[in-house]
């Protein structure tokens, strides 16, 4: 690996003889493995092994991304000899000149601001690396797929579909202002999907970095006990409802609450949070936090795309907006400090977490008189991304909720709702949590249930 | 591109013991650009290669990808994949291939201006010249996020029963997300335009003056607008909501792979069975195609990434269910042969079933002709919200850009009419199809790893009898 780091530093070396005044070089080799089944039956596999290296490079407030591409040699447990890895170091040569060509005529970008000056120390972040997903054997990655089809159906389901994936990946960052770290983590990810038949369905994630936080058995008994609980599902009427969300459902609404707190979603207009710093924006129940240092976290890293150590940053709290997710440039436009969120061009957040409320799950259920439980979303979609009118489709089991208790699977509704009058009406919050990631909740939440008052569900014309 | 590599990991495999072998080289040349309020955001290029690779061994298909392309890492790679796949077999599915006929083709999409000698300055100043097209106006834009992209991607596949397939197809698009504001009201726009082709294809969008207008009529719609009407109506939907109709609640569903339940863990199944084949589902004017050979639409290729030839498919014809989307897994489980469906979005993705370009056929009308024939209804000519459940039946599309028709005439601008309503019976009001003709780019999502795949979707404005709208 040094040979690795040695050329990254070579790429930002070469860069900065051509009066680059910010160069960022990161490089990524991931190594990973997917076994995908579906009615109960494993159907592909999956292998794979890359390596990327990405550079940023600024001159006279000019700004380009690219990548370079020759890294075969590096493929193997062998050092390259000297002689290969000068050909390497020639190639750079090459997409340096082909850099400045094409950033010559380019406009700078009158509000950018530099990266972030280090050196920096970085405190390893427990539980985000596990030898054994890495030396995970092929009998073992069938045998937990084998356990997972076998846990549904044996709660009732009747078919199984989902993926077991892991991956080994090795971090590295060099920067032009003194920054450079190296890191490595694993993740573990086995989703599943269990029908009983067409209509009545149940859906569950295990999302982790470490084996043995990771749980098969458990969720994929939960999708098997929502597919027969959602057997025979009636036709329901729409209206305004109180509904307990599921945190597979609600992590995809968190995703977009989440993504809407960078700076650059609010001046692109896809945030309805634009104008709303300090202001209330959620129910006083609701403290949101990201945190890319959490143990365990399935997004959890340091540092961010600029060497910054990543930090714990509250966005909401007991209701109130509190900060946007900003880079050094844009902290520096905006007159605040960095909250270690790079990307370098867009900020983003990490691992999105939704705190706990002092409920059980069934006290939560206990205060609905006449509601709907919610297991999973699917497909959302805004008609105004500024200020946040949205539908999302509820998939998989859904229920009537009569006295706290569920009455009846039911289906045909969709969830039509702003998302500020959503966080708004969050009412209580349960004590249970929860990491998702999904298809769509590409930013993990780590969630418990909760209820949200007043959501208007309505329901197909004809 | 070092087609060696691909022939190498295909005799590789079958040396190993496949019985079937197939490998996909690309490469991959880029550059984007993103203009955000005016201000160039950030400018890129880039190069990719990768192999991908597919095999069968014990029945169960493998999966390879890499883009470290070394022979030593390579045989590394498929040894491994081999062991997980053979591992695997113990709960196989039993992948069989239907028959495909072996051939060697090469085929290139031509660029009249070449990507790669526009300068950076001259793309930039496209997204330029929308930017001022926008301003002049004085309507007031609180957002305006502009991203221009353009990739050629040079495929080499080849598999162990001979075919050998390359192509080189370059693509332009532009996408775009408006915010405009009317005192304290706002609305959005966001589309994009894709085209395969070289930078020729950016001159005949028009795109400073089509979004010009664009943001004149949405500022009149949110200045003037009233509330939709309420009761039954009849709706009148131009081209892109026909085309997100076609692709959401027809092209998905058709697809054989959602229906035998191999996507069902994210992607959904169908409300489509194998019995509903050859049954009536609309009128005679309703007929659906999925078609790669469209000339220089954004969804174009003429081989599909398992190297079968591709074709136009009649998925509804004259309002009846006729032909489903295949690749050659599908197509052996369901006594077909491939019709050409199965695309991979990038290299290191597997190939699956998508769409490529999915569209309504023209009637017989004019646009006026359809509006003509309605006493109270909607017209709706753009949309920005739209989603559909997992079997695609229930769908939902809400109206950005619309108008009240009365008596026969467009009457007043109205707010985001939307309909909610199941497949079926969206399908059986249709009554109606104009000679009108337009064809919009998308990227199409599935798979997992999720998978952007370029598509276009369209068709003419269609009519659609006795329709309630939604809230």
């Amino acid at each position: 690996m040094e040979q690795f780091v040695d050329l990254l530093h070579h790429i930002k070396n070469n860069l900065l003889k051509e009066k680059a005044s910010d160069v960022v070089v990161s490089g990524v080799i991931s190594d990973s493995s997917q076994i995908k089944f579906a009615n109960n039956k494993i159907v592909k596999t999956g292998t794979e092994s890359l390596i990327n290296v990405g550079i940023f490079f600024v001159r006279d407030k000019k700004i380009v991304l690219t990548n370079f591409k020759e890294l075969a040699g590096f493929s193997g447990d062998t050092p390259l000899d000297i002689a290969a890895l000068n050909v390497i170091k020639k190639q750079t040569n090459n997409l340096t000149k082909k850099l400045v060509k094409f950033s010559k005529n380019l406009e700078p970008k009158k509000d950018y601001y530099g990266i972030a000056k280090g050196p920096f120390t970085y405190k390893k972040i427990p539980e985000t690396f596990d030898n054994k997903i890495a030396n995970l054997s092929e009998e073992k990655k069938v045998d937990f797929v084998i356990s997972g089809i076998n846990a549904a159906l044996t709660e009732g389901a009747k078919r199984t579909n989902g993926i077991f994936q892991t991956a080994y990946n090795k971090n590295f960052l060099v920067t032009s202002h003194n920054v450079e770290s190296q890191s490595k983590g694993t993740s573990a990810y086995f989703s599943i999907r269990a029908l009983l038949d067409k209509e009545s369905s149940g859906h569950n994630t295990s999302s982790e970095r470490t084996l043995k936080n990771l749980d098969i058995e458990n969720t994929a008994k939960f999708a098997g006990r929502i597919a027969k609980l959602s057997k025979n599902p009636v036709k329901a009427e729409e209206g305004i409802f109180d509904v307990v969300f599921a945190p597979m459902a609600i992590a995809v609404l968190l995703n977009r609450v989440g993504e809407a707190t960078s700076i650059f979603d609010v001046e692109a207009g896809i945030s309805f949070f634009a104008n709303k710093l300090k202001s209330k924006v959620a129910n006083s129940s609701v403290n949101l936090i990201d945190d890319a240092t959490l143990a365990g976290g399935f997004g959890s890293i340091t540092p961010d795309a600029e060497g910054v150590p990543t930090q714990r940053n509250v966005l909401i709290k007991k209701g109130i907006l509190q900060t946007y997710l900003h880079n050094t440039s844009t902290a520096k436009k905006y007159k605040t400090k960095t909250t270690a969120s790079a990307g370098l061009i867009s900020p983003g957040p990490y691992n999105i977490i939704l705190e706990k409320g002092n409920i059980s799950k069934d006290n939560l259920f206990a205060f609905v008189k006449r509601g709907v439980y919610i297991t999973n979303v699917w497909y959302t979609r805004f008609q105004n991304y500024a200020v946040g009118d949205f539908s999302t489709i509820p998939r998989d089991g859904m229920f009537l909720i009569e006295n706290g208790k569920i009455k009846k699977p039911i289906k045909n509704l969709r969830v039509k709702e702003n998302m500020l009058h959503l966080l708004q009406n969050i009412s209580a919050v349960a004590n249970d949590t929860k990491q998702i990631t999904s298809w769509e909740v590409s930013i993990p939440v780590i969630t418990p249930h909760v209820l949200v008052k007043n959501v208007l569900l309505t329901k197909p014309v004809a | 591109m070092s087609e060696d590599l691909a022939d190498f990991a295909v005799q590789y495999a079958s040396k190993l013991g496949c019985s079937y072998a197939e490998a996909r080289l690309e490469k991959t040349d880029s550059t984007a650009f993103v203009l955000k309020n005016g201000i160039l955001e950030a400018s890129g290029f880039e190069e990719e290669s990768g192999l991908g690779m597919r095999f069968i061994i014990k029945n169960t298909l493998g999966f390879v990808d890499t883009n470290l392309l070394d022979k030593n890492k390579i045989k590394f790679l498929i040894n491994k994949s081999v062991r997980l796949t053979s591992t695997s077999s113990k709960i196989t599915e039993n992948t069989l291939l239907a028959e495909a006929r072996a051939g060697k083709k090469s085929y290139f999409v031509k660029e009249k201006i070449k990507l790669c000698d526009v300068s950076p300055e001259e793309k930039i100043s496209l997204l330029k010249e929308i930017e001022e097209n926008l301003l002049v106006t004085k309507i007031k834009l609180p957002s305006r996020y502009l991203s221009l992209g353009d990739w050629k991607i040079k495929k080499y596949y080849i598999n162990s029963e001979g075919t050998k397939i390359k192509s080189e197809i370059p693509r332009v698009n532009l996408f775009y997300l408006l915010t405009v504001a009317n005192g304290q009201k706002t609305a959005q726009r966001m589309w994009q335009y894709g085209s395969v082709g070289g930078w020729e294809v950016t001159k005949k969008w028009k795109l400073p003056y089509l979004l010009k207008q664009e943001i004149v009529d949405l500022e009149k719609n949110l200045k003037f607008g009233k509330k939709p009407p309420k009761g039954i109506i009849d709706l009148v939907v131009s081209p892109q909501i026909a085309g997100i109709i076609a692709h959401e609640s027809c092209g998905h569903p058709f697809e054989a792979d959602r229906i035998l339940g191999r996507e069902a863990a994210q992607a959904g199944e169908s409300y489509l069975t194998t019995d509903m084949m050859g049954k009536k589902v609309a009128q005679t004017c309703v007929t659906l195609v999925d078609d790669p050979t469209v000339s220089g639409a954004y969804g174009f290729y003429l081989y599909d990434d398992e190297g079968v030839k591709a074709r136009r498919k009649f998925l509804v014809k004259n309002g009846i269910i006729t032909e489903l989307l295949h690749n050659r897994q599908t197509a052996k489980v369901l006594g077909a042969i491939s019709n050409g469906s199965a695309r991979a979005s990038e290299f290191d993705k597997e190939a699956i079933i998508r769409m490529s370009n999915t569209f309504f056929l023209p009637g017989d009308y004019s646009e006026e002709e359809l509006i003509r024939d309605v006493k109270l209804g909607v017209y709706m000519k753009s949309f920005m919200e739209w989603n559909i459940d997992d079997r695609r039946f229930n769908n939902r599309y809400v109206g950005s850009e619309a108008y009240l028709i009365k008596n026969g005439k467009i009457a007043y601008p109205v707010i985001n009419p939307a309909i909610e309503i199941t497949t079926p019976a969206l399908y059986a009001a249709i009554d109606a199809a104009a000679k009108n003709f337009e064809l919009h780019s998308a990227t199409c999502g599935k798979g997992e790893p999720m998978q952007g795949i370029p598509v276009t979707h369209g068709g003419p404005s269609l009519r659609l009898r006795k329709i309630r709208l939604s809230k």
